[in-house]
């Protein structure tokens, strides 16, 4: 009897929930094709640029794509660990963004299944289709079906020079005697040491530190030739730069540097707000710092620096050139020319598909582009001569809560091309961007860019898709050892030997001479 | 007879729910709690012996035998987190466990009822604080130009970084921990104090005993049993008595030698480095089998050295 009741109840209860999702399909088949599709979206800090759906460029931009944007908030701490997590449990956004070619992540994800690719046939999306014949997106290309869209940091590589700057306390070197800026490594020691010496505010400075962990490799590998973001050949086979170039002229440099002082004691736990309060206190006398060029610091540290100071701030602070490094050559951190990607999720259906290549074929148009980056025509900029020219006292991340500069949902499909294209209009003021002209120059005109090979860098083999070197944690651990530099870095060498880096080169040259991979 | 012995257990057992079904009623969420995220999640431990794929889920996913306990004994780095999580947790052992007792046995002498809550409250503050914030405070505190090397700058003394160094990691984390929970831990002690007979004392007045006698003699008897509840659960704890927040809020890379745990290893390896799900349930499984040896060994030695254990 009590049996009969509860199988009753059960029975009750499932009715009731279908009755209820058979009333939500229903009223979702009745959208009309005229509302927007709701595409969710995890890109850092989305939220902050969404809180307003009255906001005049998203009013626009779902207007002109159909799309309405749902924030799944990530932020610049967190971005991994929840993507991570989402691709485990089934919550994926529609689409993410992050940096995982080249990581087992992106093989496992697609040979899985939780990521998918765009329609093979991209006619109707002439935008989106010209933008995916950049080499990144189609060296990533799996089984001819493209996983990812690369979202364009640069115009090209020697941009990428923008993307690790140190900056250094001039005005307290020439108060502790320095006459003439540092043009070698050694220079550069030299006045960071006589600053810290000469100690000229009385604030107990310290060394150089850096705006996050790991960019100070931006500073130092390239000292040894090594671009730690590449793959080189060396001895007639492909292979990281990274185990390729001259690591012992790095490492050593790096902890004389450390040992004298000139970089900071406790670099390692650098947090980039609390190094930029310390830069801009004037308690380190250099700071290596990433971002889209100097004119970066403009909005990070420049403002204030001038509001706390009351002089120009790069009156008071330079950018360091490229010094020559270990073999007389000008070597420059470089990454790609962008550095993440857009994923899809493999929940996506096709009718979200298509709205969401709708949306990036708009976002890839030139006015797409410019509703981006130079909002509204008319109101916030007009077109001369079929170039946007901004009006004049318009900051369109004070005006429109869609370009909060804390949220890049903006830069969505690509970062905003303002740091290396300077007819594309900018918050900054020229001469800060004119330092941005300057360190490309000075990378063009006398940086060498060894020869390097992409197409290897993306490959994916089983052994290469597992292989993790650990550049950032190497440096520190060696910089701030006690053992000798060469026979820490031997020890090192035995460790990535013992996990397998003779197999995994082995096994990529192979996987490289299948695909054609020639060495030029 | 059995029968009839085990029919009165149960009257008995059924007896005192019935008295005291009230008590049973607020035993029920934490019940609850155990079995959503205590008893629930072991079924993930299959994983340990799986190749994790996001398509097939924990179940679905092809099954690889030892194959990640193999790679795990094989791995430098296991051991490496093995050894530093033991060295912080009998660290933690040594040098942390008797202080809340000390602490206790200092406040319960405090003549001044005023003095001893104000030491009291000052010493269990630091508890309420998070490791995300006080790491902050801490790293601000010892950094080149925090107040410490401001201190010793003008001293004339050379800056310091204990936090970067290899000799000096382990006792900052030790002592952080000890100032942030002695306090706080303390308190279980000061409960058991409480309980003791105050006729005990006057009898120990009565026959001349004296402070540290006194101590000796009545204090200490009083809370050895709750002593040796704590001791089992702290031997127990040994494989997760490293502080995740704590460790991973102020180690770096130059440090990993000497502190890099289970927990940070496991994190980094899932999140960083991208390993299989299953290579680091592995990881975590072969973490909890310890703890229960451990566990199990520390209540055999307590109950024989005439004590009472936990089961």
């Amino acid at each position: 009897m009590k049996l009969k009741k509860m199988v009753a109840w059960s029975l009750a209860a499932v009715m009731v929930t279908s009755s209820f999702i058979g009333s939500s399909a229903e009223e979702s088949n009745e959208t009309t094709q005229e509302d927007p599709i709701e595409v969710s979206v995890a890109i850092w800090n989305a939220e902050d640029g969404l809180n307003d759906p009255e906001d005049p460029i998203y009013k626009k931009l779902v207007e002109k794509t159909g799309v309405k944007l749902v924030p799944q908030n990530i932020t610049w701490d967190d971005a991994g660990q929840k993507i991570q997590l989402w691709a485990t449990n089934g919550q994926l956004p529609d689409i993410f963004v992050g940096d995982y070619v080249g990581t087992s992540f992106f093989t496992n994800w697609v040979d899985q299944g939780v990521i998918r690719a765009l329609p093979e046939n991209l006619d109707e999306y002439p935008n989106l289709k010209e933008y995916l014949k950049m080499e990144k997106a189609q060296a990533v290309k799996k089984d001819g079906k493209f996983y990812m869209i690369p979202r364009q940091t640069y115009g090209d590589i020697t941009y990428s020079v923008q993307d690790r700057n140190v900056v250094y306390r001039w005005d307290l070197a020439q108060k502790a005697g320095v006459t003439k800026e540092p043009e070698t490594y050694d220079e550069f020691r030299d006045m960071i040491k006589k600053i810290i010496e000469a100690d000229p505010e009385n604030k107990n400075i310290s060394g150089m530190t850096q705006a996050l962990p790991k960019l100070i490799d931006g500073f130092i590998y390239p000292y040894g030739g090594i671009l730690t973001q590449k793959w080189v050949e060396k001895d007639g086979q492909f292979m990281p730069s990274y185990f390729a170039g001259d690591m012992q002229a790095a490492m050593q440099l790096a902890r004389d540097m450390y040992q004298e002082g000139t970089i900071e004691k406790d670099i390692a736990l650098a947090k980039l707000d609390t190094s930029k309060e310390k830069f801009l206190q004037g308690q380190n006398a250099a700071m290596v710092f990433a971002g889209s060029g100097p004119s970066w610091l403009y909005h990070e540290i420049g403002k204030d620096y001038e509001q706390l100071y009351g002089r120009k701030f790069y009156d008071d602070i330079k950018i360091a050139k490229l010094y020559p490094c270990a073999d007389g050559n000008k070597y420059y951190f470089v990454d790609t020319e962008s550095w993440s990607e857009t994923y899809i999720s493999s929940a996506v259906d096709d009718e979200k598909m298509a709205a969401i290549c709708k949306l990036f074929d708009y976002l890839y148009s030139e006015e797409g582009r410019r509703l981006m980056f130079c909002g509204i025509e008319g109101e916030d900029y007009d077109l001369v001569d079929g170039k946007p020219v901004m009006k004049e006292g318009v900051v369109l991340g004070d005006k429109y809560t869609f370009k909060n500069p804390s949220s890049s949902i903006a830069s969505l499909a690509i970062w905003d091309p303002a740091s290396w294209d300077m007819e594309s209009p900018s918050a900054n003021p020229q001469e800060y961007r004119d330092l941005d002209v300057q360190r490309h120059q000075d990378a063009v005109e006398n940086g060498t860019l060894p020869k390097y090979y992409d197409e290897v860098k993306y490959l994916s083999t089983p052994k290469k898709d597992t292989f993790v070197y650990e550049t950032s944690d190497d440096l520190l651990q060696i910089m701030m050892g006690t053992d000798p530099v060469d026979e820490m870095i031997e020890d090192l060498m035995q460790k990535y030997e013992k996990k397998g880096l003779s197999e995994m080169l082995e096994e990529v040259n192979a996987a490289a001479k299948d695909a054609g991979i020639e060495i030029e | 007879m059995r029968n009839k012995g085990g029919g009165n257990r149960t009257n008995f057992v059924l007896k005192s729910i019935k008295s005291n079904w009230i008590l049973y009623v607020m035993l029920i969420p934490a019940i609850i709690w155990y079995l959503i995220f205590c008893y629930a999640p072991m079924g993930g431990v299959l994983l340990a012996f799986k190749n994790y794929q996001y398509n097939r889920g924990i179940f679905g996913s092809p099954w690889v035998g030892v194959q990640h306990f193999a790679q795990m004994f094989s791995d430098s780095d296991f051991w490496r987190a093995v050894i530093n999580t033991l060295i912080f947790s009998f660290g933690k052992l040594i040098f942390h466990f008797p202080v809340p007792i000390i602490v206790a046995v200092l406040l319960n002498e405090m003549r001044s009822p005023g003095a001893k809550k104000v030491f009291q409250t000052i010493l269990t503050f630091p508890h309420f604080i998070s490791w995300v914030v006080l790491s902050g405070i801490l790293i601000m505190i010892f950094s080149s130009n925090g107040i410490i090397n401001q201190v010793f700058a003008s001293l004339g003394i050379s800056q310091v970084a204990p936090l970067m160094s290899l000799k000096s990691f382990r006792p900052f984390i030790w002592i952080s921990q000890i100032w942030k929970e002695a306090g706080w831990d303390s308190i279980i002690y000061m409960a058991a104090l409480t309980n003791i007979d105050p006729q005990l004392y006057e009898a120990a007045d009565i026959d001349g005993a004296g402070r540290w006698q006194k101590m000796w003699y009545v204090t200490w008897p009083g809370i050895r049993n709750v002593v040796c509840i704590m001791l089992i659960l702290q031997v127990g704890g040994i494989m997760g008595g490293a502080c995740f927040d704590q460790i991973f809020n102020l180690y770096s890379a130059p440090v990993y030698a000497v502190a890099d745990i289970i927990d940070t290893y496991v994190y980094r390896l899932s999140f960083m480095t991208g390993s299989n799900f299953g290579y680091t349930t592995a990881v975590g499984l072969f973490k909890s089998v310890i703890g229960v040896i451990l566990i199990t060994a520390a209540n055999k030695i307590v109950v024989k050295s005439g004590e009472e254990g936990l089961f």
